[in-house]
């Protein structure tokens, strides 16, 4: 049986919204099994039946009643005992959807995509709160970040909230911080950078920002994982700044965090 | 029938290595072919092949490994004579002229030779010499096929056109509703991505929330990286490698550009209209234009003193016109069925078997 995915999603209340071409109808016990790629760990949904002569099927299927744990899941449709990978014409998704997806709180990211074979497949991430940086300048002596906050709760709305953007490097310890705006889900900060280079004698050193807003727990990291690239150490440069001799340069993380690297 | 494809290195990722593991793979479907590669310069070739196809090398180029003879163009030149001489196939293809005169003098008369060009005709005495012993030039372009029907006039074979197929369905297809643009090829000043970055500057300014993906390597990285860098386009520039499935990445966006100088290959043009993503492309003379037709598929612009101007005006007119991006998108589907890999396949065949009923 030919079975083609041609839309697949995940929606805000992590259903799988798919749309199948298909060349036979679904029969009695056709289901959708999601196989988990490094432990095989599997999970089957029994899909109902299509009419005679459909030449495709639309198929929504919950995701949290099936405890996926992390990781990423490859998509079989199984059909009178036979399993299929699903091969999928879709992206998967879209970065709109992906950020509007991001505003509720939650412990899982679901998110659909076509694997680099052209099959179906599901990325599963904890989805900790996050500063999404969009981006980030070093421009008239200071280091300046925008984004949006994900995984929070907080509304999309005109509403400010208290914030501080900090900075803090572990080896030798230091921080400072200073105040940044929240409105509703977007941040904007900007530090002065003579301020980073004087904060600590030895002027050396990887800084973490984090961003800390008023009203929710735990300060924000900031990061960028709310789109399909990985690696963006790599694939995303940002220019250096020169202040008083002390190279500084912003970069991502190898999980794609936030770094100022000063000196070095 | 076995069929042998003769390429300078099937390990590299260029467009035309692409275009030839197409046609493989496609072949493979119902006939023995099998890659003979000049040169092996990796552990695995970059684009996948399909395990129907056999691939053989003549010169092992990795980097480490040990030869028991000093390597070297002649000593490469000479395996290849002995190679040909000894090759047992039904049909050659080479991929490169220096190859297609090779094949004409050493491989047997009793295999059809043919000569695949992308490019223009080498104009060097050697191909006026040797190709007429050849069966047939096929190009991939109209106007290749023009320029090499003059070069090898009356007493040449005859020059064919088959476009370069598609991989085997189903194409990956763009939601056209992520605010981005792509461009793919290696990163080499042929390619003119300096255009290109020139061009999305002006468009960054007026839409800041649109990125440009750039796919591919080369020895241009590091100019480009700075050229992004004075600019001011580092937040919207991402430098995203090299990836064999450069169509899944395209179906990520809303339009492909393409600002090469000489895009006489086209793979990565042909691959995004296979998306239904529209393409905007330079109008000169070796441009993209042998597969975009402006205003069907996409769009061409004039080369020129406002180039960049004319490019960047392209792509905001699209970027605001969702509409006009959707016809454009089912023009490009339309477009690559084209490439369809059963239908080049019929025309490779179909050649094939009139060569040879002609002996």
């Amino acid at each position: 049986m030919r079975a083609v995915v041609t839309e697949a999603e995940v929606t805000l209340a992590d259903v799988l919204a798919m749309r199948l071409a298909i060349d036979e109808p679904l029969g009695d016990g056709a289901a959708l099994l999601l196989r988990h790629r490094a432990s095989g760990a599997e999970r089957e949904v029994v899909l109902g039946t299509s009419q005679a002569e459909a030449r495709d099927a639309t198929l929504a299927v919950s995701l949290a009643p099936l405890d996926l744990e992390p990781g990423r899941w490859d998509a079989y449709l199984v059909q009178d005992g036979r399993r299929t990978r699903l091969k999928s014409v879709d992206p998967g998704f879209s970065l709109d959807h992906l950020d509007a997806y991001a505003l509720a709180r939650r412990s899982l990211a679901y998110r659909a995509y076509r694997t680099l074979n052209g099959y179906l497949a599901l990325r599963i991430t904890q989805a900790r709160p996050l500063a999404e940086v969009r981006a980030v300048w070093l421009r008239e002596g200071r280091f300046e970040v925008t984004g949006l906050l994900a995984y929070t709760g907080l509304d999309d709305d005109d509403t400010r909230h208290g914030a501080r953007l900090a900075l803090q490097r572990r080896e030798p310890r230091a921080e400072l911080s200073a105040t940044a705006t929240v409105h509703g889900v977007r941040f904007h900060a900007a530090l002065s950078l003579c301020d980073v280079i004087d904060a600590a004698q030895e002027s050396e050193g990887v800084w973490e920002p984090t961003l800390e807003v008023d009203g929710v727990d735990d300060p924000l990291p900031l990061g960028a994982r709310l789109d399909d690239v990985d690696g963006k150490r790599r694939r995303v440069h940002y220019p250096e700044a020169s202040i008083d001799g002390v190279q500084v340069r912003p970069a991502f993380s190898a999980d794609d965090e936030l770094r100022l690297e000063v000196g070095g | 029938m076995k069929i042998c494809l003769l390429v300078p290195s099937v390990y590299g990722m260029r467009g035309d290595v692409r275009g030839i593991v197409n046609l493989a793979t496609a072949l493979a479907e119902q006939h023995e072919v099998e890659i003979l590669s000049v040169k092996r310069t990796k552990e695995k070739p970059f684009f996948p092949i399909d395990p129907r196809i056999k691939i053989r090398w003549i010169a092992d180029a990795r980097p480490g490994v040990r030869r028991f003879l000093p390597g070297g163009h002649v000593r490469t030149e000479v395996s290849l004579w002995r190679r040909l001489r000894g090759l047992h196939a039904d049909v050659l293809i080479t991929t490169r002229p220096s190859l297609g005169v090779q094949a004409a003098r050493h491989a047997p008369k009793e295999i059809v030779r043919i000569a695949r060009e992308w490019g223009r005709p080498a104009a060097g005495a050697p191909v006026k010499r040797f190709y007429p012993r050849l069966d047939a030039v096929v190009t991939v372009g109209r106007a290749a096929q023009e320029e090499w029907t003059r070069l090898l006039g009356d007493d040449g074979p005859v020059v064919h056109r088959i476009v370069d197929p598609l991989p085997a369905g189903p194409w990956p297809r763009s939601r056209l509703d992520n605010r981005i643009i792509a461009a793919g090829g290696r990163l080499v000043p042929a390619k003119a991505y300096d255009r290109l970055l020139r061009a999305f500057a002006v468009v960054a300014d007026k839409r800041p929330d649109w990125r440009l993906r750039l796919y591919g390597a080369g020895s241009e990285e590091k100019r480009l990286r700075a050229l992004v860098t004075e600019l001011g386009l580092h937040n919207h520039v991402y430098f995203m490698g090299t990836t064999p499935d450069l169509a899944g990445e395209f179906a990520k966006a809303s339009l492909v550009a393409v600002t090469s100088r000489a895009e006489t290959i086209g793979m990565t043009v042909v691959e995004a209209l296979g998306c239904g993503v529209p393409v905007v492309g330079f109008e000169g003379a070796r441009g993209p234009r042998e597969f975009i037709e402006h205003g069907v598929n996409g769009l061409l612009v004039p080369e020129g003193d406002d180039e960049i101007e004319a490019f960047a005006g392209a792509l905001l007119g699209l970027m605001d016109d969702e509409q006009r991006r959707r016809t454009l998108a089912a023009g490009a589907r339309r477009y690559a069925d084209t490439h369809e890999p059963g239908a080049v396949v019929e025309q490779w065949v179909g050649l094939i078997d009139a060569l040879r009923s002609d002996r």
